[in-house]
């Protein structure tokens, strides 16, 4: 074994025997050879639900504006703070408050929400409160904390609790930071509102964050957002808590706190305290805190500044702010004394988020969730695009395999796909696993578009797969043949699938489950104005097989989807609009003033009867591998 | 605690600059972190934050800025208001700033800080004012109504709430009087020069791609002379009739001096399909030819009738002429109002490349186009919407 070897084989040793000792994080003895080690913390401020960039850096520099880094995005934020991390794996990511509120329409519109899950995936562990968490209340604050969703007028609101559509958990997983409120108090228990601090454990030596707002909050904040709280002097709060701290064998001891000062200088020096922030509250705060106290992570102004100030005893400690809006992190890094458990040095830096360095990788997961938010932000989800007469489900309403909801999406792709330049189709098909649960109800949803009305986010739910329709020439026989693979195990289909097609109106069909593959439908009409042309007559035999019928179905179901393989077979192929276009379309002939959809008088060629008729009287719809229930 | 010494406060830059990574070239992020280090160096200016001395200095940052930005001297503007900034934290500084971002053409950055602005001065009603206007103008009316009629209710009687709401519940938004008043003010800083006394906004046009052309309803020209054109950011031109497309209602107008395009304006490979979303873009029409920030409205695109398409996208009755953006914020064609009694309709840009040629508004090199949002469409829509302005 070389020394080198040794060496490693030694330390491995010693790791291993640490790693034992500290085995219980209750116990407050560190490994005596233990040696000094760096932790790093990575700080922000006053985020306020900045997902997306707030734009460039830098107005007040030289710099000109073409150059101007473009900074912030939660995406960008989680992948340099990864980039951080990576460089210690004893880490820990705090905040010093607002990080909500007062916040663009992509978080405010959903209260919030997004902020919080967005920072849960940056990796934030304490937070302190800020005036603008109690923006909206502290049950907010709390439900914000521990998640479920937002009751408004005793319903779930609608803009609540999107994470089935944003891809995160539903219901609201609440924040898995803690927010700390070492100075608020709810005035009926004397209780701090949330916890004082949080303790993280490095290699067995604890380090504490207290959070804490700015005492002044009241009198920044709406007063039914601060009811039934008290908030006390910053430093007296710190310094009471030293003893508690002291006791559990804590030594290093951080700050949160949302105030802050300004620089004294007229350039953006990040990296600067011109003025020692003299004058400032946060200066006044440092000024009086206990000499235990090792930094302060600070926020409120909304300035940055990298500063030692003096505390109680003179010494200076680190003082930081990184601006807002996720533009910047602090990275600071802190050298603690396994011996003593305490910090012996730190450094700090302001680190602009910036956008366009090759190294930095956004985060795709962060960038998800932004991306699905800002989607639902636009306006067209509540929008009225026609109305219904009464409900037509997604589900099949008789033994025949009718099905209203698809009836309608049917309907209303043969409209958009009508005239000579969108297909010639005279028929159209929509595949019944594709019309998604509900369908259209008629009781107005928790958006209040009045019951009957169906909004572009309706119709949405139903056609959500967005898919383009496409308009393809058949033959009467493969018409036929299309309509027998229906049956599971039949001319290609699946043997454990019955998969019913719905007919758009004035296409009729019998089917008989009780007989064999390729012998099962008869009298298939298809009745265009007061004309019915027979296709397939009561024996089954096809009219005309050559004649060419031009049949509109989705792009899965030209594809070959649901195991409709007949319908590759398909020529003169013309690609269209997408589905939910043509729905859209189609309803808004059937928006106030004008008459409600009915899926009984709306068409004539259906001529008051089912498209899909049965033999014999069972009312079960046949699915899986069942043929004749 | 005791044992901590000698700190070290790094004066570094953005991540991207590490110190071992090779770099070959000074990036912008370096030049920045340069200049903030040497900012570094300088001695400490005046030890009180606030002092009056300061405080003074935060106005006259203000009133120099406002200047350069009433001559559209952008980043003079931004930055006199971002010294501002630091010296105060008030509401009024971030209006400036957030009307500064606007007259620059970056409307998602003004309404990312403006809904700060409004969200955290919530006794200063101007910033709930001005966002709620932003919102609206970017086609999120109801969001905008409900800001503002909670605004209200904090601030009951408050006469410039009052009369926003007002303008927003009328569909046809004007800023005038009070509502061009500062800090607020919801109008843009426009240039006058050449204009005649009597000019009026007479509609809206779409600015074509070269900057030096423009196409604008036919019925809204003047037998002879000039027309002006000016866009969201304030910029004026002068134009003269260039060629009549009367089977379009359209005309097609020189531009005397270029305006701007942001980047290539990308059309549609096709005509949008009846149902598709869409947004329409365009200034209201008004006796005066103040500048103004245009109005988005979004809807579903309409039916096919015979040559021509219904509009579909709800709109209040007026002159038309702004430009129209399919989901992915292409260029879809142009508004036009129906007849009399008859629904407005729209020229596609497939008719408008087959009359004008396919430089008009080409279509997107890659033919994957994917949604944007409508606060991105709004942006672009700054430079390439319209005021047409006529003599009355």
């Amino acid at each position: 074994m070389n020394k080198t070897l040794i060496a490693a084989a030694a330390a491995s040793l010693l790791t291993a025997s640490f790693l034992a000792a500290c085995g219980s994080s209750d116990d407050p003895t560190p490994p005596v050879a233990m040696p000094a080690f760096t932790v790093k913390v990575i700080g922000f401020n006053d985020y306020h639900g900045n997902l997306e960039s707030p734009g460039t850096f830098g107005e007040s520099t030289a710099v000109p504006a073409a150059s101007r880094p473009a900074v912030g995005g939660a995406e960008f934020m989680a992948a340099h703070v990864a980039s951080l991390k990576a460089k210690n794996p004893l880490n820990v990511v705090v905040g010093a408050g607002d990080f909500i509120g007062a916040s663009p329409l992509i978080s405010s519109l959903f209260f919030d929400e997004p902020s919080v899950e967005t920072l849960n995936r940056i990796g934030v562990e304490f937070t302190s409160v800020g005036n603008h968490e109690f923006d909206k209340g502290s049950a907010e604050l709390l439900r914000l904390q521990n998640g479920g969703c937002k009751v408004t007028n005793g319903q779930p609101d609608p803009n609540s609790c999107k994470g089935a559509i944003v891809g995160t958990p539903v219901p609201f997983e609440g924040a898995r930071f803690k927010w700390l409120s070492a100075n608020v108090l709810a005035t009926a228990t004397g209780k701090t509102l949330l916890p004082a601090y949080g303790i993280k454990t490095f290699n067995g030596v604890k380090v504490a964050f207290i959070g804490m707002t700015l005492k002044a909050t009241p009198s920044i904040v709406t007063p039914t957002g601060v009811a039934g709280l008290e908030f006390r002097d910053e430093a007296q709060t710190v310094n009471a808590l030293i003893p508690e701290l002291r006791a559990q064998g804590i030594e290093s001891i951080v700050v949160l706190v949302h105030e802050g000062g300004f620089q004294t200088g007229l350039l953006s020096d990040i990296n600067g305290c011109e003025g020692q922030l003299a004058g400032s509250a946060i200066a006044s705060i440092v000024s009086q805190l206990d000499d235990a106290v090792d930094a302060v992570v600070s926020g409120h102004t909304h300035a940055a500044y990298n500063c030692k100030l003096p505390n109680a005893k003179g010494r200076s400690i680190p003082v930081t702010s990184s601006s807002a809006f996720g533009r910047v992190l602090t990275d600071i890094d802190l050298t603690l004394d396994p011996a003593t458990r305490n910090v012996t040095a730190a450094t700090a830096t302001n680190r602009l988020v910036v956008r366009n360095d090759p190294a930095i990788t956004p985060d795709g997961a962060v960038a998800k969730i932004v991306s699905a938010y800002k989607a639902l932000v636009s306006p067209i989800a509540g929008m009225v695009i026609g109305s219904i007469s009464t409900e037509l489900p997604s589900s099949r309403v008789d033994g025949a395999c009718n099905m209203s909801a698809g009836n309608l999406i049917a309907d209303s792709q043969l409209a958009a796909t009508q005239p000579a330049s969108f297909g010639s189709a005279v028929i159209a098909f929509m595949n019944g696993g594709g019309v998604r649960s509900p369908g259209f109800t008629f009781a107005s949803s928790a958006a209040g578009e009045g019951a009957g009305n169906v909004t572009y986010g309706e119709a949405f739910t139903v056609q959500p797969f967005g898919n383009s329709l496409v308009t393809l020439s058949l033959t009467a026989k493969d018409l036929k043949d299309f309509l027998e693979e229906q049956f599971a195990g039949c001319l290609g289909q699946s043997a454990t699938a019955t998969r019913f097609a719905l007919p758009s109106a004035g296409f009729k069909y019998t089917w008989d489950g009780a007989k064999a593959c390729g012998a099962r439908i008869s009298h298939v009409t298809l009745r265009t104005g007061s004309t019915t042309e027979t296709l397939v007559d009561a024996s089954g035999v096809v009219a005309n097989p050559t004649k060419s019928y031009r049949v509109t179905v989705n792009n899965f179901m030209a594809d070959g989807g649901d195991g409709y393989s007949t319908l590759l077979k398909g020529t003169n192929r013309l690609g269209g609009a997408q589905d939910i276009d043509a729905l859209t379309a189609y309803m808004t002939g059937f928006k106030a003033p004008k008459a409600a959809y009915s899926p009984t008088t709306s068409n004539a060629t259906d001529a008051g009867t089912p498209r899909i008729n049965r033999v014999g009287a069972s009312t079960t719809c046949p699915s899986g591998a069942a043929v004749n229930p | 605690m005791a044992c901590l010494a000698g700190l070290a406060v790094v004066g570094s830059g953005a991540l991207a600059g590490e110190p071992a990574k090779p770099a070959p070239a000074v990036t912008s992020n370096e030049r920045l972190r340069r200049l903030m280090a040497q900012a570094g160096d300088k001695a400490a200016y005046d030890a009180q934050t606030a002092s009056p001395e300061r405080l003074k200095e935060r106005a006259d940052l203000l009133k120099t800025g406002e200047l350069a930005l009433s001559r559209r001297q952008v980043d003079k503007a931004l930055a006199d208001f971002d010294r501002a900034a630091m010296i105060l934290h008030a509401a009024d500084t971030e209006m400036a700033l957030v009307r500064g971002y606007m007259q620059g053409g970056e409307y998602r950055r003004a309404l990312a800080f403006g809904a700060h602005t409004a969200g955290a001065h919530l006794d200063v009603v101007g910033g709930a004012a001005l966002y709620a206007w932003l919102l609206h103008s970017g086609g999120q009316g109801e969001v905008a109504q409900r800001l503002i009629s909670q605004a209200l209710v904090r601030s009951a009687g408050q006469p410039l709430v009052a009369s926003v709401q007002q303008q927003l519940k009328s569909g046809q938004p004007r800023a005038a009087g009070a509502l061009l008043g500062l800090p607020a003010r919801l109008a843009p800083y426009g240039n006058a020069k050449g204009l005649p006394a009597n000019a009026r906004v007479a509609g809206s046009g779409v600015l074509l791609a070269s900057g030096t052309q423009a196409l604008v309803p036919l019925e809204l020209m003047p037998r002879s002379g000039p027309v002006w054109v000016r866009n969201g950011l304030g910029q004026l031109a002068r134009a003269r009739l260039s060629q009549r497309l009367p089977k379009l209602g359209l005309a097609l107008v020189q531009l005397q001096t270029a305006l701007p395009v942001a980047d290539t304006v990308w059309g549609a490979p096709g005509d949008a399909f009846p149902g598709s979303v869409g947004h329409a873009v365009e200034y209201v029409a008004v006796p005066d030819a103040t500048p103004a920030w245009p109005l988005l409205r979004t809807g579903f695109m309409g039916a096919a009738q015979g040559d021509s398409r219904l509009l579909g996208i709800d709109m209040p009755p007026g002159p038309r002429g702004g430009p129209v953006f399919d989901a992915a914020g292409l260029l879809s064609g142009l508004a036009r109002p129906g007849k009399p009694g008859q629904p407005d309709q729209w020229v596609t840009v497939r008719q408008l490349r087959k009359a004008l040629g396919k430089q008009v508004a080409p279509p997107p090199p890659t033919g994957e186009v994917t949604p944007t949002s409508m606060d991105k469409i709004y942006e672009s829509s700054l430079r390439l919407t319209l005021q047409l302005m006529t003599p009355r």
